[in-house]
């Protein structure tokens, strides 16, 4: 299968002080906290046309989204660089959610709804509600070193893959399977070093490559 | 829409990411975040720290080895390995060398010769 978006996001346990600077000024000058709700400015987006690739930095997580994935380590090097950078102007917060999220795609030679009538015939135990259905996917929950597993799968038409992508390809299939991975780590509060974060976006990308092989053999049997 | 003021989020895009973003390019997008689109951004990759160079394929790239693309060998490595082969089966039907398992080990050492 072929990897088209890759995504990583960081969710912070609180505000990342680069976003409350009104109460920080208040604290400063008065020397109390501010007793109200805090005053968050709005979150940041950078779109990078040519590295086809967008940084999302808000109050409560940070996000490296991209569509250019030429290698793992590329991808790697890029989501570090990034945090790196937002780190060192103002360090980022302990984490409750870290989070690597893949696209892929396996095109198929064949109508949306004939792909949909061999997963419904390969994939699925016939039932009334399967035969009503005009569409399918199958949506799986997974544990992987401890991190958990959203695995789903389906059918996809052009325009709903280049509806999931904000750089969407010129030579995206008519018709595809889709497969959307998302590998993430859930904590209290996770105090973490860069190191931490590089080895799970390496873990992460790494059972995301080996799930789209066993997802891809079965799609070829579907579609044999 | 609304304009960028605070000169936090300011220094994070012009100096931190190395580019200079025009004022008229700061707007909010519809989730309410300031929204910035630049053409590249400068973000040193490992591969602008090793150099490759691989005898007799000037074309492989770092990121090449790293994305597991390697090189076809070319005729002239393929004639070079058939030759060590040979040559190396010469060389042990020439010195009888036989594989040392681990029974011939054992009777080695039993009997105390190297037969």
């Amino acid at each position: 299968m072929e990897i088209i978006k890759f995504f990583v996001e960081l969710r912070y346990k609180g505000l990342h002080r680069l976003f409350t600077v009104y109460d920080q000024l208040y604290a400063t000058l008065t020397g109390e906290e501010v007793e109200r709700a805090p005053v968050i400015i709005p979150g940041f987006g950078l779109g990078v046309k040519e590295k086809k690739m967008r940084l999302i930095v808000d109050p409560e997580r940070s996000v490296v989204d991209m569509e250019y994935v030429p290698n793992p380590g590329y991808c790697i090097d890029i989501v570090m660089q990034v945090f790196r950078r937002i780190n060192e102007l103002i360090p980022l917060p302990p984490l409750i959610r870290l989070g690597a999220r893949s696209f892929w795609i396996k095109p198929a030679n064949i109508s949306f709804e004939e792909l949909v009538l061999r997963y419904k015939d390969r994939l699925f135990k016939e039932n009334a509600l399967v035969q009503s259905s005009v569409d399918v996917g199958l949506s799986l929950r997974s544990e992987h070193e401890g991190c958990g597993v959203n695995i789903s799968f389906r059918p996809a038409e052009l325009v709903s893959l280049q509806s999931l992508l904000f750089s969407p390809p010129s030579e995206l299939p008519q018709v595809s399977t889709f497969l959307d991975i998302d590998y993430y780590l859930r904590t209290e509060g996770l105090d973490y070093s860069e190191k931490d974060i590089r080895d799970f976006v390496k873990r992460a990308y790494d059972f995301a490559i080996g799930t789209s092989q066993k997802v891809e053999a079965i799609i070829v049997e579907v579609l044999r | 829409m609304m304009f960028v003021t605070s000169p936090a989020l300011t220094e994070m895009v012009e100096n931190r990411m190395g580019v200079y973003i025009p004022l008229y390019g700061r707007f909010e997008d519809n989730q309410g975040r300031v929204q910035f689109e630049i053409a590249t951004i400068e973000l040193p990759l490992a591969a602008d720290s090793w150099l490759v160079r691989w005898a007799g394929h000037p074309e492989v790239s770092f990121e090449d080895l790293r994305a597991g693309h390697l090189p076809k060998p070319s005729a002239d490595e393929l004639a070079a390995r058939r030759e060590a082969i040979k040559s190396a089966h010469e060389i042990r039907a020439k010195l009888d060398i036989r594989p040392l398992t681990t029974q011939v080990l054992i009777r080695q050492l039993r009997d105390g010769s190297e037969e």
